[in-house]
This record gives structure tokens, sequence and C-alpha cells, in this order.
């Protein structure tokens, strides 16, 4: 049900906005990442908001929860929310550079009582990378390099692998 | 049809439960412990609060947990010589006072806000202490073997199990003979497991009297496993990274596994 809303959520601007485009240009993708400014996994939407030659500025957000019980066994999921702008350079085969902040809500101890408590952070996100996205629309393919600063704190090297559509 | 009765026969034999002859010197049982609160396969860094209490959650007897004493005298729950091995501080636990360590959170990836914990925090906030099967792996890095030093670790660690009447279900493991010799003098109630390869730990056991020993599930033979029982020694064995590792250790009828393959083990023996 949670992800129903959510997908209906994306979907909501995306129709507005398609409506009144005269470019023949694909403007939306919708990709699951593996690894990636989500952490273990995310499910991505993102939309091309500028255009100028072969460069396409874009937003893109998502979501993703890992582990899903908690250490006590309850369902009490992490949640994560990666959220950047991103810039793709190239025709098809392209340039992808992004950054932004992961949204995470998390559980953790309280270790004066041992039990668990949420708690939500902010952590930076960088994007360089390969992307394979046809302009005419169809399979998306992308594999980065998705360093992430955690707590805004401490760099962490990552990366992510990930394929979806874009139409 | 011809489909659907291979598919079926294929469902009962996947149903089929394995049964299990096990004769041992733990009533004839195995007991199932995580392995740092079992950290192959599970999700949460190892002898983490989290990862202790996951794992028992899953239905384990208990955990093994790793031990070691900072400068200032405070028993810590981790695994590896150097901290920046797991964690975000660089050094070595013994030397390092609590409060220079207590921020420290593990890299593991997503769970760089959990904490390191002390072995006190850790039984304190467990319920139910006593139901569980508990062992200390103590890892003395520190090469100082004077007697202040052996004190302090020793009173460290008996003043723990005495806070939280952990005598009963907790095994020390202890790897040299005048770890072994100092705790004794301390305590010779408490149950110590001698951990080093067989034939040392096998004549440790005998020389001190220990109820058993720990030894890696590759480095110990069925064979191995009935000669320590014909001399009254239990084994633990660790190091079961895979199913089928598991399913050795169970035909070797050891008497405690710490595994990490745990929801596959406890399975196994439910």
């Amino acid at each position: 049900m949670l992800w129903y809303f959510i997908l209906l959520l994306l979907f909501i601007p995306v129709k507005a906005i398609s409506q009144t485009d005269t470019l023949q240009l694909t403007r939306n993708s919708i990709y699951l990442e593996a690894g990636g400014i989500g952490g273990i996994w995310s499910l991505n939407y993102e939309q091309v908001i500028h255009t100028k030659a072969d460069l396409r500025m874009g937003v893109r957000t998502g979501i993703s929860t890992y582990p899903v019980a908690d250490y006590t066994g309850r369902f009490n999921p992490d949640i994560f929310i990666p959220m950047a702008l991103t810039g793709v350079l190239g025709q098809d085969h392209c340039l992808e550079l992004g950054f932004g902040q992961t949204f995470s809500h998390t559980v953790q101890t309280n270790y004066a009582d041992g039990e668990p408590e949420r708690q939500s952070a902010l952590h930076s996100n960088f994007t360089v990378g390969y992307r394979y996205r046809p302009n005419k629309g169809g399979i998306l393919f992308r594999c980065s390099y998705t360093p992430i600063i955690d707590f805004n704190r401490s760099y962490r090297h990552w990366g992510g692998l990930s394929i979806g559509y874009t139409f | 049809m011809k489909y659907t009765i291979v598919l079926c026969m294929i469902l009962w034999i996947a149903c089929q439960k394995t049964d299990f002859d096990i004769i041992n010197l733990n009533n004839n049982r195995i007991s199932v412990l995580g392995h740092g609160g079992a950290v192959m396969g599970h999700t949460y860094p190892m002898n983490s609060y989290e990862a202790v209490k996951n794992c028992l959650n899953l239905g384990a007897d208990g955990t093994e947990i790793d031990v070691q004493m900072t400068k200032d005298g405070v028993l810590v729950a981790f695994h590896d010589e150097f901290l920046e091995q797991s964690v975000n501080v660089s050094g070595q636990v013994y030397r390092k006072t609590w409060s220079e360590i207590k921020q420290a959170t593990f890299k593991e990836f997503p769970f760089t806000r959990y904490k390191l914990v002390t072995l006190d925090q850790l039984f304190r906030h467990l319920p139910d202490r006593s139901a569980y099967t508990f062992f200390l792996d103590c890892k003395n890095f520190n090469p100082d073997r004077s007697s202040t030093y052996l004190d302090t670790f020793n009173d460290a660690l008996i003043s723990i199990i005495d806070r939280h009447h952990l005598g009963d279900n907790l095994y020390i493991e202890l790897k040299s003979k005048d770890l072994i010799r100092s705790l004794r003098s301390k305590r010779p109630d408490l149950k110590i497991f001698a951990y080093a390869d067989f034939d040392a730990a096998l004549a440790m056991a005998r020389e001190f009297q220990l109820p058993g020993i720990v030894i890696p599930n590759n480095r110990i033979s069925k064979e191995q496993v009935a000669l320590a029982h014909q001399k009254g020694i239990m084994v633990a064995v660790f190091n079961t990274f895979t199913k089928s590792s598991n399913m050795e250790a169970i035909d070797k009828n050891v008497d405690f596994i710490q595994a990490d393959k745990l929801k596959h083990l406890i399975k196994v023996l439910e």
C-alpha cells in the first residue's frame, strides 16, 4: 500500500508536466539502484528539468528501507530517502554527475535503556558515473561511483548499479 | 501429471527433517550460539548490542562475545586488535581509556551510528540473562602479563559476572596458562574453556581440570571431539561460515556451536 502511494505521488507531477512538454525528449526515468546514494538499494524517480544541447539537468528522489525489522524483531524499518540534482551529458551514452542529500530515519539503541529509538539525519551524496539513457526512451542503465559523507562527517567510498526505464 | 508427481516428490524430500543422533556431554544436545552476535549472513556489526539482542531474538541459546579491556580497566565488547578495522577511532583498545572510545561508532553501513558497548552495558540491558548461555572470548592483545594486569582483568571480569548473576550460564575462553591460572586462583568456580589448537587446548583442559575447549570447526575432527568427550571435556566450535560447515559441526557431536549461519543452524536443530 505504501509503495502504491509513493508511486502515485511520483507520477502525478510527471503527467502534469509532460502534457505541456513540447520537446521530443523523454524526461522521466524510474530505476532500481543497488548500492548508490540510497544506501543498500533504492527505488528512484528522476525528472529532467532543464536541457541545453547535450546537457540535461534533473532532479531525483527515491526511497529505500533496510533492514525492515529492528534488532528486537519488530517491524520498524530503517528509511532512506536519497535526493539529488543530476547533470547528464551526452546522447544515449552519457557522463553523469550529481550531488545532494540522503535523508535517513533509522533505528538505533538508546544506550541508556537498551530500547530502540529512531533518529533522523542528513548525509551528503555525490555521483560520478556512466549512464545509458536513450533519448527516445527505453531501458536505462547506470554505473556510478557514489561517495557519501555519513552524517556530513565521515567520507565513505560507495558505488551503485541501476537498471530502469526512461519515458 | 508426470511433472506434478515429480514436483510433489521434490517437495516431500525437501520437507523431510534430518534426524541427528547427538551424543555429547551437553545432555545430548547442541547449544546454538551466535558468533559475536552472529555476523555472517546477518545484519548488525559484530559484538554490538544490536547484534547480540537480534541473535537472541532469532532463537539462539546464547551468544559468544569478544572481550577486551581498556587502559582504565573497562571491559568492552570488541573483536579486532585495532579499532580502525571496525570503528571510526584508531589504535588498540588496551591503549585507550573508555572515555576515549565510548563515542566510537561502527563503520559498517547503514549502522554508522551504532556505538561500542561495555560488557556491563550489554548485560545490563539484556532481559532474561539467566535463560541464555554466554561465552566470553577474552582477547588479551595487551602483551602485559604482570600480576597487576592479570588482577585488573580478572577483577573486572568477576565484577561483571557477579553483578549480572552469570556464574551458572557463562563460559570464559582463555588462551594461555597464565591467564587460566590467575583466574582460577581467584575464582575456581568459574567455567573456563581453553582456546588453542586441539592438542594444546586438551592438555590445558586436563591440567587445570577445565570443563571444555574451544577450537575452530575446521581444526577439529569427529574423532578428536570423541576423544575430548572420553576425557570428560566439552567442545565448542566456531568458524562455521556456511550451511555445510554447520552440518559438519553437528556431525562431530560438539557441545556448542558458535554459528555465523545462525538461522540455518537453529532451523536444522529445531
